[in-house]
């Protein structure tokens, strides 16, 4: 058989393999970020009923999120873990002080004593984590922004049950700790400041 | 040609969602699998079947892979598997289809014996139909059927007046007996 009349017959097995492993790998992913779903489902039941579609929406996107990250491989994919944890960290602290401060919460009062400080925590701690886990990786810029984003809209989620307060804490909390990290974490695979 | 340990290596990679290793991989493994396939079918196309249905199924588990497991050697497991299973399949549709040629073969006898019955009926329902038939004409019947022709050219004209008399006897009496209706019929 000549290399011109194989040709066809290879691109066309090619095509048919890339296929079926793009097929597996967003099968997979599905299974993957169908773990979120009852952290989605434990937000949407404690949630105040008047911001249950916020938490649905940021249900919705991470489920996304965490099937784009598993699909897409690499770094983003091995950002997973850090993410979720991270993501699971926040939520808690944030369900933690709804289950607390239930009355005070239901009234909408005395909740910064509590709840805000509590997601503030947690984003800070979360930032940390992810800046450690980052560090690790031979490219740290997808995994922070991959595993920085789950955990951000895990601690929202819980959050956003609340106030919008606990989840502008969090996220300002994280972002503290993030920015100079990932400053730092960058300037280190440039090789401008020396790998410890 | 890229070496065992580096299609290690590039698999791994694949495994992990790089798709820049992908080309390189099937590029590698795809003639060798191919290879396998072909020497177990004997069959060009059935080969090319199986070559395929193995790099899908090696692509499609590659997050099971195990960093220091040779992907050569499961490819090669997967490729012999694939085309026995397709040389059985290939076994099982031709054994089928000359069941399928015994079974028309016999059927072909069976209506060949079903003529030949229909044929010998016939036979008989001619004898008796014949035997109805006045003396002369069932004379001028024997001498057609024998081929007899008379010499002069009067004998001749009779011959063929008692066999198309003949002939119109035996049209009427096959009419009332293939009419099973009729109460005529014998």
């Amino acid at each position: 058989m000549t290399t011109a009349l194989m040709m066809p017959t290879l691109d066309a097995a090619r095509g048919r393999v890339a296929r079926a492993y793009e097929l597996a790998r967003a099968r997979r992913a599905l299974q993957s970020s169908l773990w979120v779903l009852p952290a989605v489902a434990v937000a949407l039941a404690l949630a105040l009923a008047e911001r249950r579609v916020e938490v649905a929406l940021l249900g919705l996107v991470l489920v996304a999120s965490v099937w784009l990250a598993d699909w897409r491989g690499k770094e983003w994919g091995r950002a997973l873990p850090a993410g979720l944890v991270g993501g699971l960290l926040t939520f808690g602290a944030a369900i933690s002080g709804r289950w607390v401060m239930v009355d005070c919460c239901a009234s909408g009062a005395g909740c910064s004593d509590w709840c805000v400080p509590a997601c503030a925590t947690a984003g800070g701690l979360v930032g940390l984590l992810t800046v450690l886990d980052a560090g690790r990786a031979a490219n740290p810029l997808p995994r922070i922004a991959t595993s920085a984003s789950l955990s951000a809209m895990g601690g929202a989620m819980g959050c956003a049950c609340i106030g919008y307060t606990g989840a502008g804490a969090m996220l300002i909390a994280m972002s503290l700790v993030l920015l100079p990290g990932g400053i730092w974490l960058v300037r280190r695979t440039l090789g401008v400041v020396p790998t410890p | 040609m890229v070496s065992p340990d580096e299609l290690d290596g590039l698999f791994a990679r694949v495994a992990d969602g790089d798709r820049a290793a992908f080309g390189p991989v099937f590029g590698a493994l795809y003639p060798r699998v191919l290879a396998v396939c072909a020497r177990i079918t004997g069959n060009g196309a059935d080969a090319e079947d199986a070559a395929q249905a193995t790099m899908v199924k090696l692509f499609e588990q590659s997050h099971r892979y195990e960093p220091g497991r040779s992907v050569l050697g499961w490819a090669i497991a997967l490729a012999v598997w694939e085309a026995r299973t397709v040389s059985r399949a290939n076994q099982r549709r031709s054994a089928r289809s000359s069941s399928d040629f015994a079974l028309e073969s016999l059927e072909d006898r069976g209506r060949a014996a079903d003529d030949l019955l229909a044929d010998h009926e016939m036979e008989q329902l001619l004898e008796v139909a014949i035997a109805d038939l006045s003396a002369t004409q069932q004379a001028a019947v024997q001498a057609t059927l024998r081929g007899y022709i008379p010499a002069d050219a009067a004998g001749a004209a009779t011959l063929r007046k008692q066999r198309q008399r003949a002939l119109v006897q035996l049209r009427e009496w096959f009419t009332r007996r293939l009419r099973p209706s009729d109460p005529r019929s014998p």
